[in-house]
C-alpha cells in the first residue's frame, strides 16, 4: 500500500484524524488515573472492586509474562552453543540435515533438543515454501552506526566486535553516520576510526549527514536514511544485489557477539520471505553494567526481559533499538522515517503498512550488548534515564499514523488491525498507568474511606486481597532476579557473589523505578502528544566512567 | 518419562502455539477467578450447612493492651487482638475479650451482611487499679490547663504562691515563673483558661486592689493587664493562634486588649449576643441574629446566617452565647443557662444545664455534659437516626444516670469519656452498638477537680484522705505527643504551642 508514513503535509481530514488519534492514548491514560481517583472518593465500593479486578489481572499477566520470560531465556540458552556456520551448511542439503536432526533429537538433552527441534522446524518450513535460498557467500552485511555525541571510546568497541566476529568481515560494509552538527572532535574521531579500520571490512565509510535537509527533523532516522542512501550508491557501484544485503542499524554503543552476524545471516537465509522481515536480537546492557547505578541497571535489565518475552510472540513483535532487515525492503519502503523520533519501531510499522501486513519481525536467538545509561552523577543519570525512557515511550507517535493507515487500508485483515490496535494502545496505556495504579492509586479507596465504606467488609478484605496478590508477585520478582543473574556476562572477574547479591537486592527498587522511570516518562510522552507538544530528539548521553 | 512428554510436546507445538494456548488458559482462569474473588471481597461465601451463597459480615477487634483472647459466643479464636474475624453469618453475637490480670470486656452485637462492626478501641483495665503517689503533700484543688507540655495547677491555698504549676511530663511542680513577690502574696479570686491555650488570666486581690494578670505557661511570661481593664470583665476570650490579643466581654460589648503594647480597644465589637475567636478570626452573633465571621481587624466579613426566624429557633431571647467554631462549618453556641445549640439540625441539643463541652477534632465529635447526662454528638456518622433530617448529627449518650457530673475528658483517642461524677471518677466507652460500658476508676477528694492528659493516658486527682496528688494510668497515651524531652528549647516550646 502506498502510504506516507508521516504526520507532515496532511490534508484537512487526515490532520483531524491524526490529531484525534494523537489525543486518544493520553486521554485514555488520564481518564483511567483520574477516573479511579475520583471513583475512590465518590464511589469507593466500585473503585475497590475495580482495583481488585485489576490487581488480579496484573498478577495473572505477571505470571504469564514470567512463564514466557523463562521460556525465552531457555530458548536463548539452548542456542548459546549453536554452531551457526554448521546451520548455514545444513541449508545446502535440507533433506540430509532433517534426517540427521531426526536421528539426533531423541538422544539430545533438553536444552540441545530445543535447539535441534527449532532448527528442524525452520528447515521444514523453508523446504515447504520451496523458494530459492541465496548463497551464504553472496550475503553482505551493512551496518549503519549513527553518531552525534558518541565519543571514540563508545564507538570503537562495537567496530572491533564487528571485525572480530565469525562473519567474514570482508563482506561487511560499516557506515559511521555522523551528524554535521556533531562537535569537531566527534567528526574527527569518526574519520580516524574509518581510516584505521577500513582495511578490515569491505569498507568503512564515515558519512557526514548535512543539517537542515528539507522535510527532515533532527532525528536519528534522518541520519540513518542519509547513510543508507550513500550505502545504496556504494553497493550499486560494487554490483552487490540489494536483496542479498542485510542492513543493521546499531546504536553507537552496540557490541555484537562473535556469532551475532552469522546467526543473523542464517536466520535471514532460513526465513522464507526474508526480504519482508526484520530481525531482532535481544538487547542486553552489559557494556558498563558494573559501573552504572543500580536503578539504571534494573531498568535496563527489565527492558531486556521485555524483549525476551516479546520474542516468544513473533506475531506481534515490533523492532526495538538495534535491529536488522533486508536492505531491499528498506529501499522499497523508502528508508527510515526522517521526521520521527521512534525510528526503531516506526520502520517496522512503515514496512508493515507498505507490504499490506505481510511483514514480520523474526526474533534472533542471540544477544547484543549496549550501554546502561550512565552519567557522572546519580542525579544526572536519573535525569538521563528519565529522558531516554520518555523517548522510548514517544513510540506512541506511531499509533496515530498507524490508525490512519488502518482506516484506508483495504488489504490488511480486520482481525490483524484490531489485534495491533489493541496491543499498541493497551501497551502504551498500561505503561503509563499501571505503576500509578499499583503503587498509589490502588490504595486510595482505603485512604479516602468515608465512614460507610470503612464499615464495610470490602474495606477490610480489599487490602487483604491486594496484599496477598502483591506477595504472590514476589515469586515473579524472584524469577526476574534469578534470570537477571543468569543473563550477566560470564567469567568476568567482577561478577562476584557479593555483587550478585547486591544486584539481587537492587530489585527492591522496582516500585520506585516503576513510578519515576517508567510510568512518569510514559505519561509525560503521552500527555505531550495529547497536547500537541512535540518531543525533541534527545540523544542519550553515553558516558563511561574512567577506569582506575 | 516427564522429559519425554515435554520433548514430545515441544516437538509438536511451536512457541506460538504454546503462547496462544497459555493465553486462553489464563483468560479462562481470570474469568473464573475474578468473580469469585470479588464475591469473596464483598463477603459472599457458600453457607457451610445450607450449601447456598450468603453474604457475611465481619468484626474488627483491637484492644489495649493487645494480645487479648477473643471469644465469639462459645468459641475461642486462635487469633488474638488486634484481629479481624470475617465470614460471620448475619445475626447476634456475643463478643468477649479477656486478658490475664485485666477486667474482661464483653458485648453483644449484631452482624449485618456486607458490614463490618468495629470494636477497635477496647480499653482493658487492670483488675486492680493501683494509682501512684505523684506528690505526697496535700492540695486543695486541681485546675486543669490545656497546654503542652501537659500541665495543671495544683492549689494549696488562696494566695498565688500557693498555686503551683504541675508538669505531667516531668512529674514536678514549680511556682508560676516571672511573678513578682507582691503578686505571689495576692489572693487568687478567679482563673480564666481557654481551650487549647497555654495562657491563663488570673484575677488577683492584693494590696493594689483587684489585679488582672496574664500568665503564659508556655512562654513562662507574666503580664499585668490591669491598667487596660477598666471594668471587671464577665468573660475572657483568647485565640491560641494569636497571643498578641485578648478579648473580653463587659456588659454586651467585646473589648480588645493588646497585652504587649498595653493598648485597649474598648467596645471593639459593640452590642453582641455572642462571641468567639479562633484561628485569627472573630465570630460575632449580633443582636438581630446575624452570625458573622471576620478578620481580627474587622475586615472581610462573611455572613453565616441571618434573620430572626433562625435566630429564634436557636437562641433564647436573653443572655450572651459563647461561640465555639468547631470546624470551619460547624459551630456550637453555649448560652448562659447552659443552653447548647449547633448550626445543624436539630439546632438545640441541650435546652438547659449544659456544664461544659469538649470537641474531638480528629473524629468531629462534640462532647457535652449536664448534671446527669453525658452525650457525644457525632457530626460524621452515617448511621442516621432521622431520615427526615438526613444531615443531622447522631447523638449517643454515654450515661443518663449521673448524679452530679462535673468534668468530662475525651480519652483513648476519642473512643472513651473519662468523667467525674460527684467525687467518683469513671470511664465510659462510646460504642457503635449497645449500651456504653462504664467502669469505676477511683474516688477523688470531695469537691475537687481532676485532670486527665491524653498524652500519657493518665488521670490525676487528689487522694480523698491524704489529699496528695495521685496518678492513675489507663493507657500508654497518644504516642504522637508523648515524647518527653528532659529540656526543651524555646523553639520547641513555640512549636508545641502552635500545635
Amino acid at each position: 500500500m502506498i502510504f506516507a508514513f508521516s504526520r507532515q503535509n496532511l490534508g484537512r481530514k487526515d490532520a483531524i484524524l491524526q490529531r484525534f488519534f494523537e489525543v486518544l492514548p493520553g486521554a485514555f491514560s488520564w481518564a483511567i488515573l483520574l477516573g479511579v481517583t475520583l471513583l475512590s472518593i465518590f464511589q469507593p465500593f466500585l473503585a475497590a472492586a475495580l482495583i481488585i479486578a485489576f490487581d488480579l489481572y496484573w498478577i495473572m499477566r505477571l505470571f504469564y509474562m514470567n512463564i514466557f520470560l523463562a521460556v525465552s531465556y531457555a530458548r536463548l540458552a539452548s542456542e548459546s552453543k549453536t554452531d551457526w556456520n554448521k546451520r548455514i551448511d545444513d541449508l545446502k542439503d535440507m533433506d540430509g540435515a532433517v534426517a540427521r536432526l531426526n536421528g539426533l533429537i531423541p538422544q539430545a538433552r533438553l536444552p540441545e533438543k530445543l535447539s535441534l527441534i527449532s532448527c528442524r522446524r525452520e528447515l521444514m518450513e523453508l523446504k515447504t515454501c520451496g523458494r530459492p535460498i541465496p548463497s551464504y557467500d553472496g550475503i553482505y552485511q551493512l551496518v549503519i552506526i549513527p553518531i552525534v555525541r558518541e565519543t571514540r571510546d563508545i564507538v570503537e568497541p562495537g567496530i572491533k566486535s564487528l571485525c572480530e566476529g565469525n562473519f567474514p568481515s570482508q563482506r561487511i560494509l560499516v557506515i559511521l553516520a555522523v551528524e554535521e552538527r556533531a562537535e569537531g572532535e566527534i567528526r574527527q574521531a569518526s574519520e580516524q576510526l574509518a581510516a584505521q579500520y577500513r582495511g578490515r571490512f569491505l569498507d568503512l565509510l564515515a558519512v557526514l549527514h548535512p543539517d537542515g535537509i528539507a522535510g527532515e527533523a533532527r532525528v536519528k532516522g534522518a541520519n540513518a536514511t542519509y547513510a543508507a542512501k550513500q550505502a545504496a550508491e556504494f553497493l550499486k557501484n560494487k554490483g552487490i544485489p540489494f536483496e542479498n544485503v542485510i542492513v543493521s542499524c546499531f546504536d553507537a554503543d552496540t557490541v555484537v557477539k562473535p556469532e551475532t552476524l552469522v546467526c543473523l545471516a542464517y536466520t535471514f537465509l532460513a526465513t522464507p520471505d526474508r526480504t519482508q522481515a526484520s530481525y531482532q536480537p535481544i538487547p542486553v546492557y552489559h557494556n558498563n553494567i558494573w559501573e552504572a547505578p543500580g536503578f539504571a541497571r534494573v531498568l535496563d535489565v527489565g527492558s531486556s526481559f521485555f524483549q525476551l518475552i516479546e520474542a516468544t510472540n513473533p506475531d506481534q513483535l515490533v523492532t526495538f533499538s538495534s535491529h536488522s532487515m533486508s536492505f531491499k525492503a528498506l529501499i522499497d519502503v523508502g528508508y527510515w522515517p526522517v521526521d520521527m523520533i521512534s525510528d526503531d519501531s516506526a520502520i517496522y510499522w512503515k514496512s508493515y503498512i507498505h507490504f499490506d501486513g505481510h511483514y514480520r519481525v523474526v526474533p534472533l536467538a542471540t544477544t547484543l550488548s549496549m550501554d546502561v545509561t550512565e552519567a557522572k552523577t546519580w542525579a544526572k543519570t536519573f535525569v538521563n534515564v528519565y529522558k531516554q525512557k520518555r523517548r522510548w515511550a514517544w513510540g506512541v507517535e506511531n499509533f496515530p499514523i498507524l490508525m490512519r493507515a488502518f482506516t484506508v487500508s483495504r488489504t490488511i485483515p480486520v482481525s490483524q488491525k484490531l489485534r495491533h490496535t489493541f496491543k499498541l494502545l493497551e501497551g502504551h496505556i498500561s505503561w503509563a498507568t499501571w505503576p500509578f495504579l499499583l503503587t498509589f492509586i490502588g490504595w486510595l479507596p482505603t485512604l479516602f474511606a468515608g465512614r460507610e465504606f470503612s464499615r464495610s467488609v470490602l474495606y477490610y478484605t480489599g487490602p487483604r486481597i491486594t496484599t496477598m496478590i502483591f506477595s504472590l508477585a514476589s515469586i515473579g520478582l524472584l524469577n526476574c532476579i534469578v534470570l537477571s543473574i543468569l543473563l550477566l556476562p560470564k567469567g568476568t572477574k567482577k561478577n562476584t557473589w557479593l555483587r550478585k547479591t547486591g544486584q539481587a537486592l537492587e530489585w527492591l527498587l522496582v516500585p520506585v523505578i516503576m513510578i519515576f522511570l517508567s510510568g512518569m516518562p510514559a505519561l509525560d510522552a503521552q500527555t505531550r502528544l495529547m497536547l500537541g507538544k512535540r518531543l525533541e530528539f534527545w540523544v542519550t548521553a553515553k558516558e563511561r566512567k574512567q577506569k582506575a | 518419562m516427564g522429559q519425554n512428554i515435554l520433548g514430545r510436546t515441544i516437538e509438536n507445538l511451536s512457541l506460538q502455539d504454546i503462547r496462544r494456548a497459555s493465553f486462553r488458559v489464563f483468560v479462562l482462569l481470570y474469568c473464573l477467578l475474578c468473580p469469585l474473588i470479588l464475591f469473596y471481597a464483598f463477603g459472599y461465601i457458600i453457607h457451610p450447612q445450607q450449601q447456598k451463597i450468603v453474604q457475611t459480615g465481619l468484626v474488627s477487634v483491637a484492644s489495649f493492651p493487645s494480645g487479648a483472647s477473643i471469644y465469639l459466643g462459645p468459641s475461642r479464636y486462635a487469633q488474638r487482638t488486634p484481629a479481624v474475624i470475617s465470614e460471620l453469618l448475619p445475626g447476634r453475637y456475643n463478643l468477649r475479650v479477656s486478658l490475664i490480670s485485666y477486667r474482661p470486656w464483653e458485648k453483644t452485637f449484631t452482624i449485618t451482611a456486607g458490614k463490618a462492626v468495629l470494636f477497635d478501641s477496647i480499653l482493658l483495665l487492670p483488675k486492680i487499679l493501683t494509682p501512684g503517689n505523684v506528690i505526697t503533700q496535700p492540695f486543695r484543688d486541681i485546675i486543669p490547663l490545656e497546654t503542652t507540655p501537659p500541665s495543671c495547677i495544683l492549689v494549696r491555698g488562696r494566695t498565688l504562691k500557693e498555686h503551683l504549676l504541675f508538669n505531667a511530663r516531668k512529674n514536678d511542680i514549680e511556682l508560676l515563673s516571672g511573678v513578682s513577690p507582691a503578686m505571689l502574696e495576692a489572693k487568687v479570686l478567679d482563673m480564666a483558661v481557654a481551650t487549647d491555650d497555654p495562657r491563663i488570666i488570673l484575677t488577683l486581690s492584693g494590696r493594689k486592689g483587684k489585679q488582672y494578670v496574664l500568665v503564659d505557661t508556655g512562654e513562662q511570661t507574666v503580664t499585668d493587664i490591669s491598667p487596660v481593664i477598666i471594668r471587671p470583665p464577665d468573660e475572657f476570650f483568647m485565640d491560641t493562634e494569636d497571643t498578641s490579643r485578648i478579648y473580653f466581654l463587659s456588659q454586651d460589648n467585646i473589648s480588645m486588649v493588646k497585652p504587649q503594647t498595653g493598648a485597649l480597644y474598648p467596645g471593639y465589637i459593640p452590642h453582641t449576643r455572642g462571641f468567639g475567636v479562633k484561628n485569627r478570626k472573630l465570630y460575632i452573633l449580633s443582636e438581630d441574629g446575624v452570625l458573622l465571621r471576620m478578620d481580627q481587624d474587622k475586615t472581610n466579613p462573611v455572613l453565616f446566617f441571618s434573620g430572626r426566624s433562625s435566630h429564634a429557633s436557636i437562641f433564647d431571647p436573653r443572655g450572651f452565647y459563647r461561640i465555639y467554631p468547631l470546624t470551619p462549618e460547624i459551630f456550637a453556641f453555649l448560652g448562659p443557662s447552659g443552653q447548647l445549640a449547633i448550626n445543624r439540625l436539630p439546632y438545640r441539643i441541650c435546652d438547659r444545664g449544659c456544664r461544659g463541652i469538649s470537641f474531638n477534632d480528629t473524629q468531629d465529635q462534640l462532647l457535652f455534659w449536664t448534671k446527669t447526662e453525658i452525650a457525644a454528638v457525632d457530626f460524621l456518622s452515617e448511621d442516621r437516626q432521622s431520615h427526615l433530617f438526613p444531615d443531622s448529627p447522631v447523638i449517643r449518650y454515654a450515661t443518663k444516670t449521673g448524679r452530679d457530673i462535673r468534668q468530662c475528658f475525651w480519652a483513648y483517642e476519642g473512643s472513651h469519656v473519662l468523667f467525674r461524677d460527684s467525687d467518683n471518677i469513671f470511664l465510659a466507652e462510646l460504642l457503635p452498638q449497645g449500651k456504653p460500658q462504664i467502669e469505676f476508676l477511683a474516688r477523688a477528694r470531695a469537691g475537687t477537680n481532676i485532670y486527665y492528659t491524653e498524652e500519657t493516658g493518665t488521670v490525676y486527682y487528689l487522694d480523698p484522705k491524704k489529699e496528695g496528688l495521685q496518678a492513675l494510668k489507663i493507657w500508654t497515651g497518644d504516642s504522637s505527643t508523648s515524647s518527653a524531652p528532659k529540656e526543651e528549647s524555646p523553639a520547641a516550646e513555640k512549636q508545641d504551642q502552635k500545635r
